[in-house]
């Protein structure tokens, strides 16, 4: 049988690096496979304000951290969804939450009784039917009841943390594994004559070997992109989003359990609520507006001063060819990028890790480990990717060139399919594979005013039913805590 | 919403009391052909555990003549001849971070002969000749059990019939089509049928859908199996829990053991019998008719597949009902599910072919490492490291393809490297509590035939 591999090499710190640093110090601690990291103090990482989706929380378990002490070192608040403004018309609001709506009356899905209901003039909108939308509207947060029966365990959760200190203490938790931590620029990268990495060159004239590199160098992709050439693919066309200002600011009010996507004249900003500061950030398309305007449109909308200097990202939405090559896998922003819109950024870093994992390759270098990683994140990349562009197709808005844009540009197919069966008959199409369910289908297309045109003609009778969920969220909500006293109990915690 | 079901069995039946119960006004249209409409395979079926699950299961009295199955028993399709079972549910556990058939690859390292399926609780039950229905409870053995069912189809159609009201009318003369619609259906009595949908539960022949969507993907390359012969047996003795699929040179019989009779159907490539051709129709739904069954796609039971292929085509259609008279974004979306289902439920049974250890016969070496391109990375992927990929319409789980594939003799060339970090002796110790469990339950249970008397006496 073929042996294990004796070393990996993850060239780049970051958000990315870390998180591969650390699963992969913990899941090969006792195999002897030798886990090393090489970054550069002199390279700025991504990291800004960031937020999640609820499967970190399955990540941060898995590797056995404490949430009191993760939350404490990383300023992090809790998530409860995503507050979308302005997307299907300007004036519009709703939330996209970690959660169902309703539930079903008579054996038929809420959604299709909502809309009977809408018909009928006697809906409030979609989003009032959900507990952790209301929840985030009133500020409050409590951890999901444990009880399946309560309609408080009906919700999921994430946080929202400062990315930079999240690389840090990933940084110590993997190092606590054992994980080597070097210092340096790689400036060459050699390969062998099948093409495998075999080294990379510091700027200092170290040379540094191993059996496997990660490449969480980046946007650039230094190996994967540098010396592997993988290409690729570019989905500009219908993600036109180009650029993104970040910046900080106070907090004004109470602490969001949630983040804000704003849709502006040529792309939306973000708002992220730490527990000491607001990350902020605008992401645009510098083909429909200039990078000043951007930025003047970016801090005329912020709820206090800027706390540092506005800094400026450029990126191009797409993913590489081959995320795996020979001995080389990229995770993060070397594999890939889709605009933060729906916080997928450290999912996708996961998924990656989850099924390097998975596959994790042994000295024969079977070349099927590649493929096959290759295979299943192609398709998680274009399912987001479909997702994502669900939020540009399905505006209303023609106030800007860059709204006539993406509201009437060709969709993927895949993407068009569905919209077509919603628009038809209000059916959702879900996958085994796919990261959004249903629920974050409905969120988007009842909350920017996609409704179908026919209508279940069995859906009717709810008004009561629906009346009643309305009146058990409120109550529920009415009992739970506000996040702003959860948090520092939590945080006490970790002390 | 008027939905003409037209067909004579358990696929009728099926379809009318789902979509009856999605609130569909239903009239059933017979053909006074006969047959189960699931393909010409007998009158015996077997139910896999997930039809258990369906709401139309849970509504259903107690069936007489029905069998509980805990698996299937297959002889002669690996090498030597040998024999194995796919059990129904959970087959061992995980440790810590290496996965249950990462336990057997390592016990098998070490020498130590021994087959993922044996711990599985079914398969000791089965081979014991004990059965008790799975346990909510978590901490219970017996919830890792997952019931299947062995149906006498004419019997399950009747309890399926008495479900929901549906309108019956005069038998099927005549279908009136024009420009890719069912126009009407013209009836015995003379009387003229017209409806908003119709759903053809006809069998392989299709007898509306031909005439609009007459396109047929035949698989005979990969599953050569082209004619069905049936006899049925009184039997006295208690059947066992689980049916025998047994292969030989000439093709495969399965055996399905029910309360009182034994059903055995010979699966042939030419002789007497009758003929059918594995594969689907191009488009199962076209215009305002929809295919379900065997008039959709046609796959010889060897995985039990059948009838809950049968369901999920009802539930979907139900699902799907359409709302106005252009069902094209309806019949897209069935057509798309429909048709991925069924070619990985394919793939599934071309799996036994494909990896059949007969040597030396024109049949089986004619048939083995064929398949489509997901089969053939299915299989080089779990030859590779013991991974099953799973595809988004999947009928079998992870663990029922790891036995099928263990089962017919095909061994991982590597171990997960991430298992480096546990120890043999761990693996080994592990291997022996779960054992030692399963036995135990075991003993506990009691017998299939004071069961199924139990099960008798309610029905």
């Amino acid at each position: 049988m073929a042996g294990n591999i004796a070393s990996v090499l993850i060239v780049g710190g970051g958000t990315a690096g870390w998180m591969v640093a650390a699963a992969l110090g913990h899941k090969l601690s006792g195999t002897g496979i030798a886990v090393t990291l090489v970054e550069s103090e002199a390279i700025g990482t991504v990291g800004v304000g960031e937020a999640t989706v609820p499967h970190i929380r399955a990540f941060n378990q898995a590797l056995g951290f404490d949430e009191a002490a993760f939350m404490a070192a990383t300023n992090a608040t809790f998530k409860l969804g995503i507050e979308f403004r302005n997307w299907g018309r300007i004036g519009d609001s709703y939330i996209h939450p970690f959660g169902a709506f309703g539930q079903p009356i008579g054996g038929v899905d809420f959604h299709h009784q909502w809309i009977a209901l809408r018909r009928s003039g006697r809906a409030e909108p979609f989003d009032h039917y959900s507990l952790p939308v209301a929840m985030a509207r009133a500020n409050r947060f409590a951890h999901p009841a444990a009880d399946p029966a309560s309609l408080a365990s009906t919700y999921g959760y994430a946080y929202q943390f400062d990315a930079s200190l999240y690389a840090r203490f990933l940084r110590a938790q993997a190092e606590a594994k054992g994980v080597t931590r070097l210092e340096g620029r790689v400036v060459d990268v050699t390969q062998d004559e099948r093409g495998h990495v075999s080294a990379v060159t510091l700027d200092d004239g170290r040379r540094l070997s191993a059996d496997l590199f990660v490449d969480c160098s980046g946007f650039r992709g230094l190996l994967i992109e540098g010396a592997l050439a993988s290409g690729y693919d570019e989905w500009t066309h219908w993600l036109p989003c180009d650029r993104a200002w970040a910046v900080p600011c106070a907090n004004v009010g109470p602490i969001g359990p949630y983040t804000r996507a704003t849709a502006l004249h040529a792309g939306w900003a973000w708002r992220i609520p730490l527990q000491h500061r607001a990350g902020n950030g605008h992401v645009f398309a510098s083909g429909f507006t200039d990078e000043q305007a951007a930025l003047d449109r970016l801090l005329g909308q912020l709820d206090a001063a800027p706390l540092a200097e506005p800094r400026q990202l450029r990126f191009t939405a797409g993913k590489r060819r081959r995320q795996w090559i020979g001995n080389t896998v990229a995770i993060g922003l070397a594999a890939g990028f889709l605009e933060p819109l729906e916080s997928t950024s450290i999912h996708l870093i996961q998924l990656g890790i989850e099924r390097l994992l998975d596959l994790f390759p042994t000295a024969d270098w079977d070349p099927l480990d590649a493929a096959e990683f290759n295979r299943l994140m192609d398709l998680e990349y274009e399912r987001v990717r479909d997702f994502i562009i669900l939020h540009y197709a399905a505006t209303q808005r023609d106030d800007t060139p860059f709204w006539n844009h993406v509201r009437t540009m060709s969709l993927p197919d895949s993407l068009a399919t569905k919209m077509a069966l919603w628009r038809a008959r209000g059916v959702v199409v879900n996958y085994r594979q796919g990261m959004f369910l249903e629920p974050s289908w409905l969120a988007v297309y009842l909350g920017q005013n996609i409704v179908p045109d026919g209508i279940d003609p069995r859906a009717g009778a709810g008004a009561a039913d629906a009346a009643a969920m309305l009146r058990n969220i409120a109550s529920t909500v009415e009992r739970l805590p506000t996040h702003e006293s959860v948090l520092p109990r939590t945080l006490e915690a970790a002390a | 919403m008027r939905v003409a079901v037209v067909g004579d069995g358990v696929a009728a039946a099926l379809a009318g009391a789902v979509l009856a119960r999605a609130g569909a006004a239903v009239i059933r249209v017979p053909t006074e052909e006969g047959g189960t409409g699931l393909g010409p395979f007998g009158p015996a079926l077997t139910a896999m555990p997930d039809w258990q699950a369906s709401d139309i299961a849970a509504a259903l009295p107690p069936v007489p003549g029905a069998s509980f199955a805990l698996g299937i028993a297959f002889a002669g399709w690996a090498a030597n001849g040998g024999g194995w079972f796919l059990p129904f549910g959970d087959v061992g556990a995980a440790l810590g971070p290496i996965s249950f058939a990462q336990v057997i690859a390592r016990m098998r390292a070490q020498g130590h002969a021994l087959r993922f399926a044996d711990f599985a609780l079914a398969t000791q039950a089965a081979q014991a000749g004990r059965f008790a229905p799975p346990s909510p409870d978590p901490r219970s053995p017996l919830s890792t059990l997952a019931m299947g069912v062995h149906y006498p189809a004419e019997a399950l159609a009747d309890a399926l019939t008495a479900l929901a009201p549906v309108q019956a009318v005069a038998p099927l003369v005549r279908v009136e089509h024009s420009e890719g619609r069912i126009a009407a259906l013209v009836l015995a009595d003379g009387a003229m049928l017209v409806a908003d949908l119709y759903v053809d539960a006809t069998g392989g022949d299709g007898r509306l859908i031909g005439h609009l969507s007459p396109g047929w993907e035949s698989w005979a390359e990969c599953l050569p199996c082209a004619r069905a012969t049936v006899t049925a047996t009184a039997e006295t003795q208690p059947p066992p829990p689980y049916a025998f699929h047994s292969a030989d040179r000439d093709g495969w019989a399965a055996t399905i053991p029910l309360d009182g009779r034994r059903v055995e159907t010979r699966f042939s490539v030419a002789g007497a019998g009758t003929p059918y051709v594995n594969g689907r129709r191009t488009a199962a739904w076209r215009g305002n008719c929809v295919a379900l069954g065997a008039a959709a796609g046609v796959i010889e039971p060897v995985l039990g597949a059948p009838l809950l292929l049968a369901l999920r085509q009802a539930e979907r259609i139900a699902a799907l009902l359409p709302h106005a008279a252009d069902q094209s974004a309806e019949a897209a979306e069935y057509n798309r599910l429909t048709a991925a289902e069924l070619d990985r439920a394919r793939d599934a049974a071309v799996a036994l072919w494909a990896t059949n250890g007969r040597v030396g016969e024109p049949l089986w070496d004619a048939a083995r490492d064929r398949g489509s391109d997901q089969l053939r990375w299915t299989l080089d992927l779990y030859r590779s490291r013991g991974r099953v990929p799973l595809y988004d319409e999947e009928l079998l789980s992870r663990a029922d393809w790891i036995a099928i594939l263990d089962g017919q003799g095909l061994r991982p060339r590597r171990l997960d490297p991430l298992g480096a970090a546990v120890s043999d002796a761990a693996v080994t110790a592990h291997a022996g509590r779960l054992r030692d469990r399963l036995l135990a339950a075991v003993r506990q249970m009691p017998s299939h035939a004071d069961q199924l008397a139990r099960y008798r006496a309610a029905s």
